[in-house]
């Protein structure tokens, strides 16, 4: 067994995630399985390495036993931010594919674009 | 002043609790709202002066303080908004005739 | 007690899956951002923490400009189409891809190679990090000390969004001005309160920017607080006062300054030569990555209101 229970459930929720990718009809869902896949990995990064009672890993000197680590953190943070802008890009190429061909699912925008 | 704190986290726990059975013992949306709207000011606010006093004075007491009143000045307009653009989009209570797109999917 | 939020948080994600109605969708996603950032909490992570719960606004905020102005927002208005939707019911369409899902998900679980255990760098940044780059919250120091290209490259992959959604959406000024004012009938108490909060907010994200290098908090979570700040302000005078253009070339600026200043105080090593603390260049950083943020999220957020419209 190579991963703890604790990290399985997020990658339980990222294959969540992915069956709610795979299988949305509408476009709103795929966007919304993006940002679900997004949080998913982000808690698989935090996850890494926890025990009970851990501290968060700020002041002077801590103890290197009970603090959480501190680069999957600082990785996180960019992460996230990332993430809003790319919930964005996603929501303009929706409104605008909305605009042009009125589909809120695939099946109906592939058929509006064959025409 | 631990007990005292204590009793207060519990009266605020009752309140909440209360509020949930309340929630779904009414049918009616606007009731609803009220039931809701005592979970989120009196109960939060209740266990939160609890927590203060248990910590007795300190500045971690300050803190949750400010955090109390802010709680009180903000959930009280979020029950508030939550209804009154309820009652703008037409949504009536059940004694009246609610609008037939209501009936399939309100609250 | 974290197994419980984490089984509420797949919970979560389950219901935000299956849901079809717009409106509930965007609430349950609200919940589920929240349970998230209890979760980070709770994984020792107080910045990641402040983090998502700032930014998990804006997404939010985000979707539901978009389907008000676009799609309508009401309560029963569905995500697909109604011809498409009554496929729904199909059960026999699920069987493959929830096959598929649960083999990737066993495969991913069992067959990957096991991978060395390094708390080497942990113990070595935990350590040093007060020395090398100074401040007390270890994060901090880490994004903007050791992995300043990461934060150089978040700032530009941020940039690049802006530009892509400035680029995909017309704002069309004149239009918007000449337009018919909005016949949303705002309710005096939520001006009233609106106008009495607006300044904590404000207040918070500088005393997170400012704080950011002794306590949780940094340029990223404050300036997505200072731009909530923006939101709210739209929310109780609807005016379109702010000069968009302008704010994207003080964003290229500070973008560039904020580049300027790593590669001078890391990787040529300034603050050897001047007398100055260490506290300052982390301070003028995560002021400049928190006003970037700010410009950026004002950007995006006024770009979708004034989305123009046909």
């Amino acid at each position: 067994m190579v991963f703890d229970i604790i990290e399985i459930f997020s990658v339980l929720m990222f294959f969540i995630s992915f069956y709610g990718l795979i299988t949305s009809k509408s476009i709103i869902k795929s966007v919304v399985s993006i940002l679900l896949m997004e949080s998913a990995v982000i808690m698989f990064f935090l996850s890494i390495g926890y025990t009970s009672g851990i501290m968060p890993p700020i002041g002077q000197n801590p103890e290197t036993e009970t603090v959480a680590d501190p680069l999957p953190q600082a990785l996180m943070i960019t992460a996230i931010i990332i993430g809003v802008a790319v919930v964005a890009v996603n929501l303009i190429m929706l409104i605008s594919l909305y605009r042009q061909c009125k589909a809120k699912d695939w099946d109906a925008a592939k058929k509006k674009s064959m025409e | 002043m631990q007990i005292a704190g204590n009793i207060i986290i519990i009266i605020g726990i009752i309140f909440m609790f209360f509020g949930v059975i309340g929630i779904y013992k009414f049918k009616n949306f606007y009731s609803r709202i009220l039931i809701s709207g005592q979970i989120d000011t009196v109960g939060a606010l209740t266990v939160i002066i609890g927590i203060a006093v248990k910590h007795g004075i300190s500045f971690f007491s300050l803190k949750l303080l400010l955090l109390a009143g802010i709680i009180l000045l903000l959930n009280p307009l979020a029950t508030h908004i939550t209804a009154r653009s309820a009652r703008l989009s037409g949504y009536l209570a059940q004694e009246q005739e609610p609008p037939p797109h209501d009936k399939k999917d309100g609250v | 007690m974290i197994y419980a939020f984490l089984t509420l948080w797949i919970v979560g994600a389950l219901l935000i899956i299956r849901e079809s109605k717009i409106i509930r969708m965007i609430i349950y996603l609200g919940i589920f951002s929240l349970i998230s950032s209890v979760c980070f909490y709770m994984f020792g992570a107080p910045d990641v923490a402040i983090a998502e719960a700032a930014i998990s606004v804006f997404s939010t905020v985000f979707f539901i400009v978009c389907f008000e102005k676009h799609f309508g927002l009401a309560v029963g208005v569905s995500d697909v189409t109604p011809e498409s939707a009554e496929n729904r019911t199909n059960l026999k369409k699920y069987i493959p891809p929830v096959v598929f899902t649960i083999f990737l998900f066993v495969l991913f679980i069992f067959f990957i190679p096991e991978n060395p255990a390094n708390s080497y760098l942990k113990d070595q940044y935990l350590s040093l990090f007060s020395r090398d780059v100074g401040g007390e919250n270890s994060v901090t120091s880490i994004y903007l000390g050791y992995r300043v290209y990461d934060t150089l490259f978040e700032a530009l992959m941020l940039l690049v969004g802006i530009v892509s959604v400035t680029h995909l959406s017309r704002y069309c000024e004149t239009s918007v001005k000449e337009g018919k004012p909005s016949d949303i009938n705002r309710a005096d108490i939520a001006v009233f309160t609106i106008r009495v909060i607006c300044p904590v907010m404000l207040l918070f994200g500088i005393y997170l920017i400012l704080n950011g290098h002794i306590s949780p908090g940094g340029g990223f979570q404050g300036g997505a607080a200072i731009a909530s700040f923006f939101v709210c302000r739209y929310m109780i005078y609807d005016i379109y006062d702010i000069p968009i253009e302008r704010i994207i070339m003080v964003e290229k600026i500070i973008y560039v300054v904020v580049v300027l200043l790593a590669v001078l105080f890391i990787f040529i090593g300034l603050h050897s030569f001047l007398p100055l603390p260490q506290s300052v260049y982390l301070i003028t950083m995560n002021l400049l990555i928190g006003a970037k943020v700010t410009c950026g999220l004002i950007i995006i957020f006024y770009r979708f209101i004034a989305f123009e419209r046909r």
